[in-house]
C-alpha cells in the first residue's frame, strides 16, 4: 500500500532514498508514460506511443521498455541500458501535487513513504543539515515541475491529435525468434496519412505549438526502436535458451 | 413527368420524432445527389408520452449514425448500461423462479447450436449461464465494458437504460445543431388533402400552412395523419396480449453508492407484471396488467408492495396511469404518409420492442427513401410487408413469456395459456420444438428483431422442453459443445475480474468521458 505524505524537513529529515536502478526498486515496467518535452530524448532508443490509462480511459503518451508485465528489456540487474532515462522513472517514489501557497500554484513534493527506495540507512539524503534540500531533492524538483507542465502539454498535444482524428490503434503481431508471439494490444500512433491531408490552418495550428516536431519524432523513430525493442527480447530469449 | 421527395414533414416531437428526424437526416447529410429537407413539428401544447426507458442494442448503432457522442448521452439522459432482461416469478411465482434474456448470443452461435447439448447434460446450471456469461455479470452488476474501451464498443453486448424525457430534448439539440433539422413548435390544426389522396399539407397555427413530400406521423397514441385523417384501421391485439393498464413511478435509490443493475428486471405479478429499470440518477418502474382481472386498487397495491421494501415512502409517490391499446394499425405507409412509434401501434413493453421498431423504420425510410412519388408506392408496400411481419413476429415472441408460465393465481394466466388466443405461427412454432431447437431457419429474415437465440433463452429458461434425439449426433459436435461450455466459464472468470461495476463505469464516463476510438 502507498501511504503519500507532502515532504517536509520536520517529518522526513532522516530519510534516505536509494537511487540506483533495479527490478525491486519498481523498475520493472513495460511500459512507463512520458512527457513531450522528453521527446527528443527519447528518440535514440524508445518506441514511443499512446495508450490508455486504465483508471480514466484517457489517452497518455507512453514508451514501450518490454512486451509483457514487469518485462522492461532496458534494466539489466542495477543497469539502465540506454542513456536517457524517463521523468517518470526518475521521479521513484516522488510524486507532484499542485498546492496553493498565498495565492501561487507551486508544486509540493509528496513522498510515497512506503516505496522500496525509501528507508533509513542507504541511500542519499533528502535534506542538509541545516532542512534545506539536498541536490537530490533539487533535481526531484525539476522532474516534477517538468512532468507536472508536461503532463499539461501532454494533454492537450493528444487532444488535438484527438480532436483531428488522427489517432489510430497500432496492430502489431510480432514473432520472436523462439517462435514465440506477442499481439500488441491497447498501442495507438499517429496516422501519418491523415496528416499529409490535413488543412493548413490546422498544421498552421499544430506547428504553432511545435506538435509537428512531436508528431514527425515520434512517427519517424517507431519502427527503429522497436525493431531495436524486438532485437533486445530476442538476445534475452537467447541468454535464457542457453 | 415526376415528382421529386424533397421535403420531409414530421409530426411529433415525442422519441419517435426525433429519432426518425435524426436518422433520416444524418442519413442525407453527405449526400449531395438528393437534397432533402427535413422539418419536425411538435405540440408546444400536447406533452410527449415520457415513458419509454428500455432499449435494444440497435440503439447504439442509431445514436452513432446520428453523429452522437456517447458520453454526451450518458451524461445528458442519465443513461445506464443494460444487458439483457431478467424474469422473475414468470415460471412458478416462487422467490427462486427467475431466468435471463441476454443480449449476448450463446457461445460460437454463428458456427453452431448449444441448445441440444444443454438439454441433454440437465445438470444444474440455467441455460443462459451455460452459453454465455452475461447472468454473470448482471448478477454482479457488473458493466459491460471498461472506461478504455471506445464509445459504441462492447466487451459485452449492451443496450441502454435511458430517461425517456431528457432522450427527446437532447436528440432535439442534436438535430437542430448539427444534423440541420428545421424545428417548429405549433400545433397542427388541419390535415389538407390533394385530389390524388395524398396529404398535401398541415395547417398550423402560427405557422400557416406546411407544404411536403412526405409525412411522417409521429403524434403518439393519437395517430393523428395515419389514422384519424386517412382512416387506416387499429388492429386489435388484445385477445393475444391481455394488458391494458400501466401505472408507472419514478423512485430515487436507497443511496449514492447503491448497485445500479444492468438489466431490466421484469416480475410477474397476479395480472401483469412490473418493470424496473436502473438509470444513473432513479430508477424507473411500472405495473402493468390486464383490467379484465385486476382492479386498478389491488394493481396500486402490489406495484406499491414492490417497492416498499427498497422505498419505504412509497406511499407519498405519485402513480401515472398511462391506458395501453395493444395492436398495430393495418398498414403503415399509406399514400404519402408513414406512421412510426405509438402512432404505428403499441404492444406491453416486456421486451423494449418499441424503439427499435421506431429505429428500424427510420432507418428503412432513410435508406429506400424514394426519390420520386412515383416510386413511392411501391416501396410503401415493401416497407408495410417487412413491419407488419415484424410486428408478428414481435407478437408470438411477447406470447411466448405467457404461454410457457406454469402460474395459476389468476385466471390471467391460465386463460394465456388458452391456444384460441395464441397465433397459429407461435402454436406452429412450440409443436417443432418439442422435437427440435429454435435455429436459425425459423428466423430468415434480415434485421429479425428477435434471432433463434432469444427464442432459446425465453424457452429453456422457463424449462421448456425439447426431445434431444437430434438427427446428426457427430461427436464433432459433441466436442464443439464441450469447448464452447468451457470456454463460457474461462471467459466468464476473466470478465468478472476485469470489468468494473455498472455503478464504478458510468461515474467514470460522468467525469471523463470514453474515446472514441
Ligand atoms: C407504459 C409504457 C412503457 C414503455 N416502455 C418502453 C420500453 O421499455 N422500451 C421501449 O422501447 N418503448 C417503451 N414504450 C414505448 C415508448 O414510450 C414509445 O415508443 C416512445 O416513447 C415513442 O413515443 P412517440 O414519440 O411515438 O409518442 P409521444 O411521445 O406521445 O409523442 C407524440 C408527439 O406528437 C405531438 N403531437 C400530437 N398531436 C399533435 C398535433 N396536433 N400537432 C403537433 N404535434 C402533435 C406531441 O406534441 C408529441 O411531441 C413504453 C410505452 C408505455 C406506454
Amino acid at each position: 500500500m502507498n501511504n503519500i505524505e507532502p515532504l517536509q524537513f520536520q517529518k522526513h529529515q532522516h530519510l534516505k532514498i536509494i537511487t540506483e536502478r533495479g527490478a525491486k526498486y519498481g523498475d520493472a515496467v513495460s511500459m512507463v508514460y512520458i512527457v513531450p518535452e522528453e521527446i527528443p530524448h527519447l528518440t535514440a532508443n524508445y518506441p514511443i506511443v499512446l495508450t490508455k490509462d486504465n483508471k480514466t480511459g484517457q489517452f497518455r503518451l507512453a514508451v514501450l521498455l518490454g512486451f509483457e508485465d514487469g518485462e522492461n528489456l532496458f534494466l539489466k540487474d542495477n543497469q539502465w541500458q540506454a542513456s536517457y532515462i524517463p521523468l517518470n522513472i526518475q521521479r521513484g517514489p516522488f510524486y507532484p501535487a499542485l498546492a496553493d501557497i498565498n495565492g501561487q500554484q507551486v508544486i509540493a513534493v509528496h513522498i510515497d513513504t512506503n516505496h522500496s527506495r525509501v528507508n533509513g540507512d542507504e541511500g542519499e539524503n533528502l535534506f542538509e543539515h541545516n532542512g534545506s534540500p539536498s541536490e537530490l531533492l533539487n533535481y526531484i524538483n525539476t522532474v516534477l515541475t517538468c512532468l507536472t507542465s508536461g503532463q499539461t502539454t501532454g494533454n492537450d498535444f493528444i487532444e488535438k491529435l484527438l480532436q483531428h482524428d488522427l489517432v489510430d490503434p497500432l496492430q502489431v503481431n510480432i514473432e520472436f525468434d523462439n517462435h514465440s508471439k506477442v499481439f500488441l494490444e491497447g498501442i495507438y500512433t499517429i496516422n501519418m496519412e491523415k496528416i499529409s491531408v490535413l488543412d493548413k490552418e490546422i498544421i498552421r495550428q499544430l506547428n504553432e505549438k511545435n506538435y509537428d516536431r512531436y508528431i514527425s519524432a515520434i512517427d519517424s523513430n517507431l519502427s527503429g526502436n522497436l525493431s531495436q525493442l524486438i532485437s533486445l527480447k530476442n538476445k534475452k530469449l537467447a541468454a535464457l535458451a542457453s | 413527368m415526376s415528382t421529386p421527395i424533397k421535403s420531409i414533414i414530421i409530426v411529433g416531437g415525442g422519441t419517435a420524432g426525433w429519432i426518425t428526424a435524426g436518422t433520416i437526416a444524418a442519413y442525407f447529410k453527405n449526400d449531395s445527389s438528393q437534397s432533402l429537407s427535413v422539418t419536425l413539428i411538435e405540440s408546444p401544447n400536447i406533452p410527449i408520452i415520457g415513458v419509454g426507458e428500455g432499449t435494444w442494442p440497435t440503439m447504439r448503432r442509431t445514436l452513432k449514425n446520428m453523429g452522437i457522442s456517447e458520453t454526451d448521452f450518458f451524461k445528458e439522459c442519465n443513461a445506464s448500461f443494460k444487458q439483457g432482461a431478467k424474469f422473475a416469478k414468470w415460471v412458478t411465482g416462487e422467490e427462486d423462479d427467475f431466468y435471463y434474456h441476454p443480449l449476448v448470443l450463446p457461445q460460437g452461435f454463428l458456427e453452431g447450436n448449444l441448445a441440444p447439448y444443454w438439454l441433454e447434460q440437465n445438470n444444474n446450471i440455467s441455460f443462459s449461464a451455460a452459453v454465455c456469461s452475461q447472468e454473470h455479470l448482471c448478477e454482479q452488476h457488473i458493466a459491460p465494458k471498461q472506461i478504455g474501451t471506445p464509445e459504441y464498443a462492447a466487451v459485452a453486448n449492451y443496450a441502454y437504460h435511458l430517461d425517456a424525457g431528457k432522450f427527446s430534448g437532447f436528440l432535439t439539440k442534436h438535430c437542430v445543431s448539427q444534423l440541420g433539422v428545421k424545428h417548429i413548435l405549433d400545433d397542427v390544426t388541419d390535415i389538407n388533402m390533394s385530389p390524388t389522396g395524398d396529404i398535401k399539407s398541415l395547417s398550423t397555427t402560427n405557422n400557416g400552412e406546411l407544404e411536403g413530400d412526405l409525412f411522417i406521423d409521429c403524434t403518439g397514441f393519437k395517430s393523428l395523419l395515419i389514422g384519424e385523417k386517412l382512416g387506416v384501421p387499429f388492429i386489435p391485439k388484445k385477445d393475444t396480449l391481455f394488458i391494458d393498464t400501466a401505472l408507472a413511478v419514478q423512485v430515487p435509490y436507497e443511496n449514492e453508492d447503491t448497485p445500479i443493475a444492468s438489466h431490466t428486471i421484469s416480475t410477474a405479478q397476479e395480472a401483469g407484471w412490473i418493470w424496473d429499470i436502473g438509470l444513473s440518477s432513479r430508477r424507473g418502474v411500472g405495473h402493468v396488467f390486464s383490467s379484465d382481472y385486476l382492479s386498478e386498487d389491488m394493481a396500486h397495491k402490489q406495484l406499491r408492495d414492490y417497492l416498499r421494501p427498497r422505498v419505504p415512502d412509497i406511499d407519498s409517490y405519485n402513480i401515472r396511469k398511462i391506458p395501453i391499446n395493444s395492436g398495430h394499425r393495418a398498414k403503415f405507409w399509406e399514400k404519402n404518409c408513414v406512421a412510426v412509434g405509438l402512432s404505428a401501434g403499441f404492444l406491453e413493453p416486456l421486451e423494449a420492442s418499441a424503439l427499435v421498431l421506431v429505429e428500424l423504420s427510420a432507418k428503412m425510410i432513410a435508406e429506400q427513401m424514394p426519390t420520386t412519388r412515383e416510386a413511392m408506392d411501391i416501396i410503401s408496400k415493401r416497407f408495410n410487408t417487412r413491419f407488419l411481419y415484424r410486428w408478428d413476429r414481435i407478437i408470438d415472441f411477447l406470447k411466448l413469456h405467457y404461454v410457457l408460465s406454469k402460474r395459476t393465481d389468476n385466471q390471467f394466466w391460465i386463460d394465456n395459456r388458452d391456444p384460441n388466443t395464441v397465433p397459429d405461427s407461435l402454436l406452429e412454432l412450440l409443436e417443432l420444438w418439442k422435437y427440435q431447437t429454435p435455429w436459425h431457419h425459423e428466423f430468415s429474415q434480415t434485421e429479425e428483431v428477435f434471432p433463434a437465440a432469444s427464442y432459446q433463452y425465453v424457452l429453456y429458461g422457463m424449462g421448456f422442453r425439447t426431445e434431444t434425439t437430434q438427427r446428426a449426433d457427430h461427436s464433432s459436435d459433441r466436442n464443439f459443445a464441450k469447448e464452447k461450455f468451457n470456454e463460457v466459464m474461462k471467459m466468464t472468470n476473466s470478465l468478472l475480474e476485469g470489468l468494473p461495476t455498472n455503478r464504478e463505469l458510468i461515474e467514470k464516463i460522468h467525469s471523463y468521458g470514453m474515446q472514441k476510438i
